[in-house]
């Protein structure tokens, strides 16, 4: 079902494309590297996203949302109507399509999620309903859309900056600074405002959470719309780096998993050194060892990096209390 | 016999040591008590016996044998078996299946005779059955030897876990409080069965904090504070010893005590 | 309500009944075909028991090692040329060895870690199949599978025999000390250990048996479609043999045998849809799962007086 991605092995190409190719393979030189770790992290904070999405998530109701990938893929198919067929201006149509994912991620948090996590159903049923969820999103998009790789203008410019043999893209310093600005905004919701300590509060301990009067049934919900919308900007940064297909949330919600694992469930600074670990090695893979398999070798780091570190970078095993 | 002698066992958790160089011999056929304040380590010291931690330093030998650094599923084959301070019995299963878990080790039969559901397959579960039921009798459930063990009331609880733990046929049983919980009648009924289990050759190390319990039963006594051992001799040495009077009061309460 | 009583007792028996009468009541070709497919699906889903119902990790990779059993038989049979049935043998050997591989992790990684872990695997079984096109045929898929009996109804009743046998066996399975041990780790892997059972021997061995009857299952995928592709093993087949445990009761064998007949039914029901298809069908499983939060399910209850259908799920997941 998800087939259309891989079989499109040029779906990156615009990660490789200023490489320098003619000098050999081997002579793959230091700014080459630079490079190729560049797009990578910029990539990788694409995954980080929708990654913080899923650990908000997971923290505050101990369930894993598997269509987190499928927000990002219907995040970037909303621009693509708004921005690419509509032609509204481009700030304007970021902020529709960020105020209707906002909507329906808190309508699916108040009508879904919030009922079944207080109904005490185990997290596995829980999980095959985001899986369910995941097909459906996929499949309307399909429908919607059609089945067609699709991509709109390039924003930030076609045009590669160029550092001595380096050649970045515009959206590559467009996505760090936009990720930069999200953190500092994040840093200050969770910190500063009372929304956003009721999240923690309830990412914390729900129970204790609610006996101390916060309104968990509008909560959770409004984590899950925040989640929705962080995933929802990554669709929209990522079209200068892959073409939109219905089936693109598939891979990287593995992808967004496996960041959140790499850098533990805890924070939104795990959750972006696990995207930059992925991305980098990610990138560096497809050009320096095989294309066709990044995606295997990229998984094969992820279940090697969670074999020898269980419970991710920043957190400590603890013995179990008996 | 040295049934179980620990040497110098130790472990600690990031700063705090909470067991530090712990020495214990028990003697085979003996009650031993292992008594001290709360948090002073005795939980701990039998988790590090049945390797569900693993010491930092030192070493706990059983029959002569050194078994800290084995596994834990090991370690109960060689004769050790345990109760659990916060009760930890399999909820979903019946009282007969939680004392049947405890027979594993003294079985065998494997995935492919299973599935035949060969004839020494057939007679090994015919053979457990009634070894089961023969515990439950012992230790009186069988009334409700089919309820599921999450339905019982406490008191009945920590019995299940005691014949759970005898279905492993063990030399050497602990039993991490026992009492705690429990009403009068259950304490009654629980002496007499540590009680019975001795008589049947089984040693026992009993963590308690009710002192006539321990004055009733315990042959040999240990007293833990901070992780080490403070003392240990028959109750009436410990009961006089000043040491454990300021580990348990304080050394005001001490001296008022002795007043 | 003494059928009733009869009915759940001899469940098993009263199923391989009707299963062995169904084909003399020449049915229509679909519904022949929708009751194979149950076959096929109930023996995976019945693996799922043992690993997730009696054990208790989760995977959502056994998409893949259905198609490494599909993929184990069908390449063997056409591009190696073994004897069918020992390419039949293969499928569940080739699998069974895998999930030995991905037990491994089980070891280590709870709940969601090794959630991801399966995941990953499935993504990788299917990109491999899409990419070694010299072997699998890639997208276009591999075609012109040989069947061990070459006529519907030997294949069938085969299926028929081989899903009976598994479901006996797992059955023995549970009532064993071996499934007593499963059913601990489930609940408390530390106590469990205590009492003596090999915790990550039992668990890998778990993993072994559901990889291994997901190739079996697979091998009888490859000879009912005759034509393996790699769309046919995405993660919504993975979350569907899920749902039919879920639905069968965790724990069920006989359970999550009906449950794979009903949602066996459902998409071949669906095919008129035509593209709307996986959409509608994804949401009724979504339905189907929301429904007992919104009390449905409790009011069919009430007025019925059976057991809920959707069981109170067991928490897999720790909360970090
Ligand atoms: N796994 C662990 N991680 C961190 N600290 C631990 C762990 N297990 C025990 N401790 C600490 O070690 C100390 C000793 O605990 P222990 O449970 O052994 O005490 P205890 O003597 O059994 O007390 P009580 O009478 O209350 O049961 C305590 O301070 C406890 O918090
Ligand atoms: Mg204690």
């Amino acid at each position: 079902m998800q087939a259309e991605l891989a079989r499109v092995p040029e779906a990156d190409v615009s990660l490789r494309m200023p490489e320098v190719g003619s000098k050999g393979e081997w002579a793959v030189g230091l700014a080459m590297l630079v490079q190729l770790s560049l797009n990578g992290l910029a990539l990788g904070l694409l995954y980080a996203l929708p990654a913080f999405g899923i650990a908000l998530i997971y923290n505050a109701t101990g369930l894993f949302n598997y269509s987190q990938g499928d927000l990002l893929t219907l995040g970037g198919y909303l621009m693509l109507t708004v921005f690419g067929v509509w032609h509204l201006p481009y700030p304007i149509a970021v902020l529709v399509v960020l105020g209707a994912t906002l909507a329906l991620g808190y309508a699916m948090g108040s009508i879904y999620f919030f009922p079944m996590l207080i109904q005490k159903f185990g997290p596995s049923v829980i999980l095959i309903g985001t899986v369910a969820l995941s097909v459906a999103i996929v499949n309307a998009v399909l429908l919607l859309w059609g089945p067609m790789a699709k991509s709109y203008e390039n924003v930030f410019g076609n045009k590669a900056f160029q550092f001595g043999d380096m050649y970045i893209m515009p959206h590559v310093f467009w996505i760090f600074g936009i990720v930069a600005v999200l953190v500092i905004l994040l840093q200050y919701l969770f910190t500063k405002t009372i929304t956003g300590l009721a999240m923690r509060a309830v990412a914390q301990n729900y129970v204790a959470a609610q006996l101390m009067g916060i309104k968990v049934n509008q909560i959770i919900p409004l984590t899950i719309a925040l989640s929705t919308v962080l995933a929802a900007i990554s669709g929209i940064l990522i079209t200068p780096i892959q073409p939109l297909t219905p089936q693109l949330g598939g891979l990287l919600a593995t992808k967004a998993f496996a960041s959140v694992l790499i850098g533990g469930m805890g924070s939104m600074s795990g959750a972006l050194v696990g995207g930059a670990i992925v991305g980098i090695s990610e990138t560096l893979i497809a050009t320096l060892v095989t294309p066709t398999y990044k995606d295997v070798f990229t998984f094969l780091v992820v279940v090697s990096f969670l074999l020898f570190r269980p419970g991710g970078i920043f957190r400590r095993i603890e013995v179990e209390k008996v | 016999m040295d049934l179980l002698k620990t040497t110098n066992l130790t472990v600690s958790f990031g700063g705090l040591v909470a067991v530090n160089g712990l020495n214990l011999t028990v003697q085979k056929g003996q009650i031993c008590a292992l008594i001290g304040p709360n948090g002073s380590g005795k939980t701990t010291a039998i988790n590090l016996i049945t390797g569900i931690y693993v010491p930092t330093a030192g070493k706990v030998e059983f029959k002569g044998e050194t078994i800290s650094g084995l596994p834990r599923h090991l370690i109960v084959r060689k004769g050790i078996a345990r109760t659990f301070q916060n009760i930890r019995l399999i909820g979903n299963q019946t009282v007969f299946d939680n004392i049947r878990l405890g027979m594993h080790i003294h079985t065998k039969a494997n995935l492919l005779g299973v599935i035949v559901n060969s004839r020494a397959v057939r007679e090994e579960m015919a053979a457990v059955k009634s070894e089961v039921q023969e515990i439950i009798d012992f230790v009186g459930l069988s009334k409700i030897a089919q309820e599921k063990t999450r339905n019982l009331p406490y008191g009945k609880q920590r019995i299940v876990e005691i014949g759970r733990a005898l279905a492993t046929k063990p030399e050497l049983l602990l039993l991490d409080e026992p009492a705690a919980g429990l009403n009068t009648q259950e304490t009654l009924e629980l002496v007499e069965l540590i009680k019975k289990i001795r008589d049947r050759g089984i040693t026992i190390l009993l963590i308690e904090h009710h002192m006539e319990l321990v004055e009733g039963l315990a042959d040999w006594v240990f007293v833990l504070n901070y992780g080490q051992k403070i003392a240990e001799g028959t109750f009436k040495d410990i009961k006089a010893n000043e040491l454990v009077k300021e580990a348990y009061l304080g050394k005001r309460g001490a001296r008022v005590v002795n007043a | 309500m003494r059928l009733g009583n009869f009915l759940r007792k001899n469940a098993l028996a009263v199923i391989a009944l009707v299963l062995v009468i169904f084909p003399l009541t020449s049915p229509p070709d679909y519904q022949f075909y929708i009751v194979e497919r149950s076959l096929q699906n109930a023996i995976l889903a019945i693996g799922l028991v043992i690993l997730l119902g009696y054990t208790g990790p989760l995977s959502l990779g056994h998409a893949g090692l259905l198609a490494t059993g599909a993929y184990t038989y069908g390449i063997l049979a056409t591009k190696a040329h073994w004897p069918l049935w020992l390419a039949f043998l293969a499928a569940p050997v080739v699998a069974g060895v895998i999930g030995l591989a991905l037990g491994f992790p089980s070891l280590r990684l709870k709940g969601p870690f090794l959630m991801v872990v399966t995941i990953a695997f499935g993504e990788i079984v299917r990109i491999v199949a899409l990419n070694e096109e010299e072997l699998t045929g890639g997208p276009y898929g591999l075609q012109g599978i040989p069947r061990l009996i070459n006529n519907d109804l030997g294949v069938y009743y085969l299926m028929v025999a081989a899903t009976m046998l598994v479901a006996i066996a797992t059955l023995r399975l549970h009532r064993s000390r071996i499934g007593l041990a499963l059913l601990s780790i489930k609940e408390d892997p530390l106590v469990t250990g205590v009492m003596g059972v090999d915790v990550s021997n039992y668990k890998v061995m778990a993993f072994v048996l559901s990889a291994a009857l997901a190739g079996l299952s697979g091998a009888f995928f490859a000879m009912l479609t005759r034509y393996l592709n790699p769309d046919s093993f995405t993660i919504l087949d993975s979350a569907t043999y899920l749902l039919m445990v879920v639905l069968g009761g965790m724990d069920s064998v006989v359970g999550a045998i009906l449950a794979s007949g009903v949602v066996t039914a459902l998409p071949e029901i669906l095919r008129f849809m035509e593209r709307a298809r996986l959409l509608v069908y994804a949401i009724i499983l979504l339905l189907v799962i929301w429904g007992p939060s919104t009390g449905v399910y409790k009011k069919l209850e009430d007025r019925f007086g059976r057991k809920s259908v959707v069981a109170p799920g067991v928490k897999l997941v720790d909360r970090g």
